[in-house]
């Protein structure tokens, strides 16, 4: 799912609850990588785990966003997630706002995760979440 | 002892970067904002305050209060040859990302906002609540005469505060005020402020923008209305250890807490009184802590 081995290294002990030795790794990669939307969604999944759910799900939006912000990519030298990450991501975010209880995201997002275009979801997202912003990134 | 309150001191005429920007808006705040709070915890120090260095001898020891200490190395390094011991009261530093082992290694004992679990086991570290801003009021409206069932004023960055407006909006009457910046142009003033949160059964207290503590919580203290404090990683149980505050994950359990207590009066005026009485002593430990310290 990652192309750096390293991040697939992470993912899979995020899983298995090997929160100390994945941080380690989030930790290493932090510096170079905070904004690469790979590493976000990372440490959302880490985030979550740690019980913190809406930095978690604020971590993931901003991935999302990223994913989907040209200029940012280029300007960091970084590639769009793959299209296995990207599903997973969705199906995170949506699991998210179950959690939350938060029924008119969650099907913003399914039909956003079918129709494979975030555009409308992201001006969407400016309006209620006007923080979920990349205005010092770009 | 002397205190020099040094965050609005030496600060540039003109802005000319965001840097200079920064030090002059946050200096200028924790004067006008953060002196009550910090003044009461260090009431019972008997304390001379000062406007400059001048006339200072080499065998006083000094209180400095400050922010963006990283910016000012120099002036902690002329202090250190011209005083016996310094006391920091450190403010600001919300991600705890500011240059400041320099400093910090200058002092005797610093106390700083932005609790972080790093700061617990450094000896000559203690972490203070952010407290209030400016003045609260003295008088506070009883439980059962308040106007409103919740507040929230303030900023709505991200999905947590979304997501309190969302899962709290069919509880009436209350009272939000949704701001774009924090202190920005639609704020209310001070008095305002104050008025509708001594007039909140409940204040809604969401995650700061990058750490769990924010003003408000320590505002609804002080007015006495009931914080339901958003609580990541247990960190309020870590800092504030035996508070009897309502805490949540997720907003939607908050929403289910002021359902359940709204008419409950005789459990929401023991929970208030509890919550009063446990602020009361924990402001009285910080007071003594600071004694301690200060070896007065």
């Amino acid at each position: 799912m990652f192309n750096n081995t390293e991040f697939n290294n992470a993912y899979n002990l995020i899983k298995n609850n090997e929160l100390n030795e994945a941080n380690n790794i989030l930790i290493k990669f932090r510096s170079s990588f905070f904004l690469h939307p790979d590493y976000l969604f990372l440490m959302s999944l880490f985030l979550v785990k740690s019980k913190r759910i809406y930095l978690a799900i604020d971590t993931a939006l901003l991935s999302l966003k990223v994913d989907n912000t040209d200029s940012v990519l280029k300007k960091h030298g970084y590639e769009n997630s793959s299209e296995e990450l990207i599903e997973e991501r969705y199906l995170f975010l949506i699991s998210m706002f179950e959690k939350i209880k938060n029924s008119e995201l969650v099907d913003i997002l399914e039909k956003t995760m079918k129709n494979k275009n975030p555009t409308s979801f992201l001006l969407y997202l400016e309006k209620i979440m006007p923080g979920i912003c990349l205005k010092n990134k770009l | 002892m002397k205190l020099l309150w040094n965050t609005n001191k030496n600060l540039p005429d003109i802005v000319t970067n965001i840097a200079e920007e920064r030090i002059i808006f946050w200096g200028n705040y924790h004067f006008k904002n953060s002196s009550p709070w910090i003044l009461n915890l260090l009431s019972g120090i008997q304390i001379e305050q000062v406007d400059s260095l001048e006339n200072l001898s080499n065998n006083e020891d000094i209180i400095i209060v400050d922010n963006l200490i990283g910016l000012k190395e120099s002036f902690y390094f002329e202090l250190s040859n011209k005083v016996r011991k310094i006391y920091l009261v450190h403010l600001g530093d919300e991600g705890g990302s500011e240059k400041k082992d320099l400093v910090y290694s200058l002092c005797e004992h610093v106390w700083r906002t932005f609790y972080l679990p790093n700061f617990r086991s450094t000896k000559n570290i203690s972490c203070i609540p952010i407290g209030y801003k400016s003045f609260v009021p003295k008088t506070k409206v009883d439980t059962n005469e308040k106007k409103y069932i919740w507040n929230f004023m303030g900023t709505t960055h991200g999905s947590s505060r979304f997501d309190l407006l969302n899962k709290h909006a069919d509880l009436n009457p209350h009272f939000t005020n949704l701001t774009g910046d924090f202190a920005g142009k639609n704020s209310l003033d001070t008095s305002e402020y104050y008025n509708v949160m001594n007039n909140s059964i409940f204040t809604l207290v969401p995650h700061g923008y990058f750490h769990p503590e924010t003003y408000r919580l320590y505002e609804s203290l002080e007015c006495g209305s009931i914080p339901i404090v958003e609580n990541p990683h247990n960190f309020f149980e870590d800092f504030l250890p035996n508070n009897p505050l309502p805490k949540i994950t997720s907003w939607v359990e908050s929403s289910d807490f002021i359902k359940n207590h709204i008419n409950r009066k005789e459990e929401l005026n023991k929970l208030s009184n509890k919550i009063n009485s446990w602020w009361i002593v924990h402001k009285e430990l910080l007071k003594k802590e600071f004694l301690r310290i200060n070896d007065v």
